[in-house]
């Protein structure tokens, strides 16, 4: 019997007092086929206590905003996307 | 009493001649004010009124305009800011320049909202500005200092520590084009305005003051910092541990980050010069403005090294400009060419941005150690850093030329249009327009060229509001007009960005601050106040010849594909930006050309004030 069961790796990057929270700068980590954003939602919660979506929190995936992708939290995932966190930046 | 408000203004103007050492005071109308606020949006009125489009910036015609806001120095988080305006050495046309220190303080203590300075000394002299009398000082001990020194003896001059001092540096002296004025530890950085002081042999201004500033509700002033004081403590504790330093990261990693002159936009030293490199090795302290708990100032020290004991407030920009701009991946050596730009009297982003541009030069052969008096000017050489900005600062080799700014350069080598990076003469931040379409027009449009905050810094709003893509264009237009408006009326107010959250100063402002603070209902009008502002800087830009092809970017970010990074391959084309442009004028009521229609400037209600 075939097994569809696959692992999509999403690099997640801990960025200024995001770092602190999860207690490193980046990790690589591991979702079943077919997760969706929702997946790390509960990921980070699970294990940083860090929830999302938060105006406090700059999501970005693959450089766009989280609520910038047409499905939001259900914007599926694909094996290399990077994710990044940090807190709102207003200019220097 | 010259004003019927009830707090904020004294409806009084100081009027300094160097030129006949005489003073006067005059009578600002409340009218201006009301449509006006202060600030940024009186001090545009007044150059509108008195710097005409004839008048050069070295000419004695040309006016060092301050102006406090309504808020400025009233007992409120970072309400301390001013206002500089005057005609820029360094884009020759307009410059608006808002600044923290004591100056606006302490001018409103004297029983003045601002003050202006015309015609030129005969000889180095600086004012001395005590309980509102004037003095013509003798300055030629203090040509030639640095900055800090000249702070330090005008504050001896006066007898206090917690007096305001604004001075320029050597570089001034010498007409640098790219030199800032020092305010007290802060900065009015860019456009030049510092060698506007050199041209009227003017080394320095002292102010101190003791009178009340009026407060038309001081109880309710007072709830309004006790809340607004929690709020800051609740949110703000990133920019209390690492200031603007904490932004190297992010703008790194979206593919935003100036790098080697703008050629790239991802630094891949961009980890040794971020905030925790700050934090870890360099952070020595912090520096606050007058009652403010967030004190993002971050002074970094270097401890061991080539370039041991320099010691500077660092920034967001001056990171990202001295640092990736230039190939610096080396802290100690960003923190020693911020502190040589403070002392020798450059802006440290003008500085920044011509010495990267040397270094192209440099590495595609175009200028020769024989220009640069034996220096190796390559990328990511901090020792060449620090040299280059001595040559511009000291009018040495090729730093006389570049001490002109990216105007005079153009103007002696128009062929070395690829590679200077520039709009209407003045050097962009730390972010790379190619990252974010809405930033592209925000450099654009800016009144006084390249500059991110003027011109609307647009970035969160295109990561997190949801509406906007950072690469389509559809809805640009709108958002660069809303932000630069909000921007035009808090720079008019006299509080920090940082800290305007805190008080509902948004892009929907509520609460009562301006209420409590003047007894008018100046709050539902705000985003009007701003949008009146923007377009009567506008009004003085078209009356200096600017038209929409000084609107344009330069061609580095308009015909090359990003070439490396996170957002490889992005590329920004003349038709784009055109697209960008037309749905901007055509939200803020301008023509094709960027001129202010008839129509807007009735219906911002301009037509009273031109």
């Amino acid at each position: 019997m075939e097994n569809n069961y696959r692992v999509i790796s999403v690099q997640i990057k801990y960025l200024v007092n995001l770092a602190d929270k999860a207690g490193r700068l980046s990790e690589t980590a591991g979702f079943p086929s077919g997760s969706t954003l929702e997946s790390v939602q509960k990921y980070l919660q699970q294990m940083y206590d860090i929830k999302l979506p938060d105006p406090g929190i700059m999501t970005v995936l693959n450089g766009r905003g989280w609520n910038q992708h047409p499905e939001k939290m259900n914007t599926p995932l694909a094996d290399g996307d990077t994710i990044l966190l940090f807190p709102p930046i207003a200019g220097g | 009493m010259a004003t019927s408000f009830k707090g904020g203004y004294f409806g009084k103007l100081l009027r300094v001649n160097l030129s006949t050492k005489s003073v006067s005071t005059e009578e600002i109308p409340d009218v201006w004010f009301e449509k006006l606020l202060g600030g940024r949006g009186v001090a545009a009125k007044i150059y509108y009124n008195e710097i005409g489009p004839e008048v050069k910036p070295f000419d004695e015609e040309n006016k060092i305009i301050l102006m406090a806001g309504p808020l400025t120095g009233l007992p409120l988080p970072a309400a301390t800011k001013f206002q500089l305006s005057t005609k820029s050495p360094e884009t020759g046309g307009y410059l608006c320049s808002n600044c923290s220190g004591r100056v606006g303080t302490h001018l409103k203590r004297c029983g003045f909202d601002g003050m202006v300075i015309e015609g030129k000394a005969d000889a180095w002299t600086y004012l001395k500005i005590e309980e509102g009398e004037v003095s013509f000082c003798d300055a030629s001990e203090m040509a030639g200092k640095k900055t800090s020194e000249v702070i330090d003896s005008l504050y001896d001059v006066v007898g206090s520590r917690k007096a305001a001092a604004l001075t320029v540096g050597p570089s001034a002296e010498r007409l640098v084009k790219i030199s800032y004025v020092a305010v007290d530890r802060r900065a009015l950085g860019r456009g030049g305005a510092g060698a506007v002081f050199g041209s009227k042999k003017l080394k320095g201004v002292v102010i101190r003051g003791s009178g009340e500033i009026p407060v038309a509700d001081r109880k309710k002033v007072d709830e309004i910092r006790t809340k607004a004081y929690k709020i800051l403590r609740e949110t703000r504790a990133n920019h209390t541990k690492y200031g603007t330093a904490q932004y190297i990261q992010p703008i790194n990693e979206l593919g935003c980050m100036p790098t080697r002159n703008f050629q790239t936009t991802y630094f891949e030293g961009g980890d040794q010069i971020n905030h925790i490199t700050l934090f870890e090795k360099f952070k020595s302290g912090n520096s606050a403005c007058d009652r403010c708990p967030v004190a993002c100032g971050t002074i970094a020290e270097v401890k061991e090294g080539p370039f041991k004991g320099a010691r500077a407030r660092t920034e967001y920009e001056n990171i990202g400009i001295l640092g990736a701009n230039c190939g610096i991946s080396d802290f100690a050596a960003v923190v020693a060419a911020n502190q040589l730009c403070d002392e020798l009297g450059l802006d440290t982003m003008s500085g920044g941005n011509l010495a990267a541009l040397a270094m192209e030069l440099f590495e595609r052969g175009l200028i020769t150690t024989n220009d640069t008096e034996g220096i190796e000017a390559r990328f990511g050489d901090g020792q060449a850093l620090l040299d280059l900005l001595t040559l511009f600062a000291e009018r040495r080799g090729i730093g006389d030329l570049f001490a002109e700014g990216a105007l005079g350069i153009l103007e002696a080598h128009p062929e070395w249009k690829p590679y200077v990076i520039h709009v209407k003469g003045l050097t962009p931040a730390a972010y790379d327009p190619r990252g974010f379409y809405g930033n592209a027009l925000t450099y654009g449009t800016s009144v006084r060229g390249a500059c991110h905050n003027v011109g609307g810094w647009t970035i969160r709003a295109e990561l997190q509001s949801g509406q906007y893509d950072r690469f389509a264009l559809e809805g640009k237009g709108p958002l660069v007009m809303s932000i630069q408006d909000n921007r035009a009326y808090v720079d008019s107010l006299g509080i920090c960005t940082v800290v305007r959250g805190s008080m509902d100063f948004s892009a929907d402002p509520k609460g009562e601050t301006m209420e409590a603070a003047t007894g008018y209902p100046f709050t539902s009008k705000l985003i009007e106040i701003g949008s009146r502002i923007y377009s009567l800087e506008r009004m003085i830009l078209s009356r200096e010849g600017k038209k929409r092809q000084d609107d344009m970017l330069p061609p580095r970010f308009l015909t090359e594909p990003v070439p490396s990074g996170p957002i490889k391959g992005q590329v920004l084309t003349e038709e784009m930006y055109n697209t960008l442009l037309d749905e901007y004028y055509n939200s803020r009521g301008w023509d094709n050309e960027g001129v202010v229609q008839k129509e807007t400037v009735e219906s911002l209600e301009l037509t009273a004030l031109i």
